[in-house]
């Protein structure tokens, strides 16, 4: 029982950030139907604001972090109102391709400072040791980041039941005429739902830094992971992004150790793969329902 | 009161009104009646703001809206009941009202009044609070569409061609509750094929063809048989 | 007409067929009475300009250094820059570039193997000295060719090194080794895989870990699970770092025995996030120590004097030891500089300096590749140590 566990726990943990990137990938393209190639970057660069919070402007952690989700949340905000917004009713390559740009963008702008250096994100308890309780193994961060993820997934799950504007970004998801007609406007749920996008987005950059290190490309492995997960969650499912995440983290794992560790190159391929083959709408996503 | 004064609209290069204009009096159902692709929907969704507008102004009730975006226009008491319902569908009934609401900031008791309140017009929709819009049908669509748009207690309602698809019988019943409202006070501004319908419940009719108000008349004083008439809606 | 005059006449034609042979020996492009031309190239724009500039300005600090010592027979060298972008296409066009139309003497360039592997054929065809400034591909010198020369430790070597440390660590029967799958990786483990059984070693884990991989649990798990005597880590320095702090985690002891994309153990170290990850891990190196030991001191120093805003890394010492191997062999290849007396002077070179390098630099008669040699270094405190390049007799 000892590997299984091992396996699960920190299976669970890395799964947790790929939820949390899934979430960001899935929310917009709930919204505006584009999938946001340069999500991994806004990873990258929340990573960096926290880092450069912590290191130069000597923040305490907790604040450094939050400060840099919020950064992040804005500069969201402002992307989408500025790059997105004059084109968000151009054909869905065009807007595909601007992600794609966006992404090089961010990276090209990390680099103006940070250059290509690997940097070592601080962890939020440094000192404290791997925690063994009986057979099963697992660090401070890993707790932190399955805790953090798990908060946040009920604080969305609330949001967007029981605020106003959660409920104004679940109808425009579901029908932009309908939203603009009824009064919701769409303009800033659009920014709203790319600042919350961003935020979820620095929050896994700032999890997954300690471990993932910190440099200008570390987003492009988390990008591929994230949306396999999306992929398996049927990429219209927040629900499904969160169990997606979790089981692309414990598949790496499992399949890691009991086929080949080779798997793990390439098992985010397989599975978009074999998901978009076989089972094209994911484990949560619901077949289009037609309307007249 | 809505005001309307050579409405100029379209897509990018293609404009679709030439000009048209019209008025709804406070109180009073005004039909806007044409055949397919006379420019009815989009004269309902350049008055919303969904579609460009070239020229012309768009007064209600005094206030100039031509220029303002679609939510701007609903918080100024503009409501449309769109032609393909636009609900939420994985949304409740109750939530769907629930966001009709939004715009005038209704929240505790005051949502619960003009809640109870819809769900007492369209007994239907009260038995099926909890379902999905998207699990509605056809006639229970309609009317959970009218009563998210009445949730913004707008002063003026506009219903685009709320008949579609639906059987006679329900039909009947939107004839009912359109009228319904008028008594209550309710301006409605009514797109139609349905001539027949849209004179039932009518006091004045506009006839559009090709972008521009072809015809004028009250209600009372046309024929539904009448050969000019016939012709205009082709 | 006397026979005085005769000789003197003959004495004159001898002295001009002297001058016009001399001047067609020097006909080669780039090279006048006072200079000679060389090609410099590597990735001087892009991400991986952080890695260009350091190593260039290492060989450029030596030629600098041997211009203000009075040059080479009289003649100073002179460089032109190109930007390859660690771009095989656009290393190509560099280097096409240097000999068509700047018409450089030798070439000393290349950081990224990639590039320079797919530029190989233009020193072949041109006939041009070339001297690998960092890349390490193997196929870039091996199969050899006359007109390319490396000082690098090629990828093999370095598994090479590796192995032979292994192999000397106490009653190590079972090795493990956690790899990347790349080409990078692959070199590596050529002379590891050639050599595990002649050395008496069974290979009880061979694991991948990918690319920017941020958790190693399935990895570790295996390699634990293997109970290896030495586990061997093939990995960039990320990546060396998820594995040693998951090592660590899940109790494998090691030792562990690294590349040399690792040889600043105590960088690594901080990248663990732990104080403990490397107390059992060693790396392989192609330098005399590390930034700061006094072996480098006087490499250093050339470095500062000519480059004294750069900060002074190991890549600072990287394109040294090329750089001192062309010096030399053109000051052997005399006044009289053909592109064809240096490749002839290079392949002479015999236990020459490698500065900075390990290694004593030595080609031949196809041995292309003239730095072979390494050593291991691990950390004793809060210092790299030079171990040399077997398991110390007391630890």
């Amino acid at each position: 029982m000892e590997i299984p566990l091992l396996l699960t726990a920190s299976g669970l943990a890395n799964g947790a950030l790929y939820a949390l990137v899934a979430l960001g990938l899935v929310l917009v393209y709930k919204t505006q139907d584009v999938v946001q190639f340069g999500h991994g970057e806004v990873l990258m660069i929340g990573a960096f604001i926290g880092y450069s919070l912590l290191n130069y402007l000597g923040l305490p952690y907790p604040a450094a972090m939050l400060a840099a989700v919020l950064a992040c949340g804005i500069m969201g905000f402002v992307l989408e109102r500025i790059a997105f917004r004059p084109i968000a009713y151009h054909h869905h390559i065009t807007l595909a391709m601007v992600t794609v740009g966006l992404s090089f963008a961010l990276k090209g702008i990390a680099r103006i400072p940070f250059g290509a250096d690997i940097y070592t994100f601080p962890r939020l308890f440094p000192d404290t040791p791997t925690i063994v309780w009986g057979k099963l193994i697992v660090t401070p961060q890993h707790l932190v980041t399955i805790g953090v993820a798990l908060a946040l997934t009920i604080g969305l799950f609330v949001f967007f039941r029981s605020t106003t504007m959660g409920k104004q970004m679940r109808a425009t998801q579901q029908n932009l005429t309908g939203a603009s007609i009824i009064g919701i406007n769409t303009g800033l749920i659009f920014s709203g739902t790319w600042a919350l996008a961003c935020a979820i987005g620095a929050v896994a950059g700032v999890l997954a830094a300690p471990d993932a290190l910190l440099y200008p490309d570390m987003g492009a492995r988390f990008l591929l992971k994230g949306f396999a997960a999306a992929v398996l969650g049927g990429f219209e499912s927040v629900p499904g992004a969160i169990v997606g995440g979790l089981l692309i983290g414990l598949i790496d794992n499992f399949a890691g150790f009991y086929i080949d560790t080779a798997f793990q190159e390439i098992s985010a391929y397989c599975i978009i793969i074999l998901v978009l083959f076989v089972w094209p709408y994911g484990l949560f996503g619901r077949r289009p329902t037609h309307r007249v | 009161m809505l005001e309307i004064a050579g409405l100029e609209a379209g897509y990018g290069a293609l404009k679709v009104l030439r000009g048209i204009s019209l008025a709804v009096p406070k109180g009073k159902v005004v039909a806007l009646l044409g055949s397919n692709g006379a420019g009815k929907t989009t004269a309902m969704k350049a008055i919303m703001g969904v579609v460009e507008r070239f020229a012309g102004s768009i007064r209600l009730d005094g206030q100039q809206i031509e220029k303002l975006p679609p939510h701007a226009i609903v918080a100024r008491g503009l409501a449309l009941v769109p032609q393909g319902r636009e609900l939420f569908p994985e949304m409740t009934v109750v939530e769907n009202l629930e966001l009709g609401g939004l715009v005038r900031g209704l929240a505790g008791a005051e949502l619960a009044t003009d809640m109870e309140a819809v769900f007492k017009r369209f007994p239907r929709l009260d038995e099926r609070r909890t379902s999905r819009a998207g699990s509605l049908s056809g006639g229970e669509q309609q009317m959970l569409a009218t009563g998210r748009a009445l949730m913004s207690r707008p002063s003026v309602l506009l219903l685009d061609e709320p008949t579609t698809g639906l059987a006679p019988i329900i039909v009947q019943e939107l004839v009912r509750i359109i009228r319904a409202l008028n008594q209550g006070g309710q301006t409605i501004l009514l797109v139609e094929q349905n001539v027949r319908m849209a004179l039932s419940v009518a006091d004045y009719v506009y006839v559009i063809r090709g972008g521009s108000i072809v015809m004028e008349s009250e209600a009372a004083k046309l024929d539904g048989a009448d050969a000019m008439f016939k012709a205009y809606l082709g | 007409m006397t026979a005085k005059r005769s000789m003197k006449l003959a004495g004159l034609a001898v002295a001009a067929g002297l001058a016009w042979a001399g001047a067609a020996g020097a006909a080669d492009p780039g090279i006048t009475d006072t200079t000679i031309k060389l090609g410099m190239f590597g990735p001087l724009t892009g991400a991986v300009s952080i890695y260009g500039y350091p190593i260039n300005n290492g060989a450029i600090a030596i030629y600098n250094e041997t211009n203000a010592a009075g040059g080479i027979n009289g003649r100073k060298i002179e460089i032109v820059h190109e930007d390859d972008g660690c771009d095989p296409a656009k290393t190509r066009a560099a280097v096409k570039k240097l000999i068509e139309q700047d018409k450089v003497f030798a070439i000393h360039g290349g950081s990224c193997s990639g590039g320079v592997n797919a530029a190989k054929d233009e020193f072949i065809s041109g006939k041009v000295p070339f001297m690998v400034m960092a890349a390490t591909l193997d196929a870039i010198s091996d199969p050899p060719n006359r007109y390319i020369f490396t000082t690098t430790l090629p990828g093999s070597g370095d598994g090479g090194i590796m192995l032979n440390f292994a192999k000397t660590v106490p009653n190590a029967k079972k090795i493990a080794i956690v790899r990347h799958q790349d080409d990078w990786a692959n070199a590596k483990m050529k002379n590891i895989s050639a050599g595990y059984a002649a050395a008496g070693l069974q290979i009880v884990a061979d694991e991948t870990l990918a690319r920017n991989a941020t958790d190693a649990t399935a990895q570790v798990l295996k390699v634990k699970a293997g109970n290896p005597d030495v586990v061997l880590f093939l990995l960039y320095p990320g990546e060396s770092a998820v594995f040693l702090r998951d090592a660590e985690k899940y109790g494998v002891k090691g030792p562990f025995v690294g590349s040399n994309s690792v040889m600043d153990l105590l960088d690594l170290r901080e990248r663990t996030g732990s104080k403990t990850s490397v107390n059992n891990a060693y790396a392989s190196a192609f330098l005399q120590g590390y930034v700061g030991d006094p072996a480098l001191e006087k490499w250093t120093a050339i470095y500062r004097k000519h480059f004294p805003n750069d900060k002074v890394q190991s890549l600072s010492f990287y394109g040294m030891s090329g750089a001192l191997t062309m010096v030399d062999a053109m000051k052997r290849a005399g006044k009289d500089l053909t592109r064809e007396k240096l490749v002839d002077a290079l392949e002479a070179t015999k236990d020459g300096e490698a500065g900075p390098g390990y290694c004593k630099v030595t080609f031949g008669k196809d041995v292309r590749q003239g730095c072979l040699g390494g050593t291991i270094w691990g950390v004793k405190g809060d210092q790299i140590v030079n171990i040399g390049p077997s398991w110390p007799k007391t630890n």
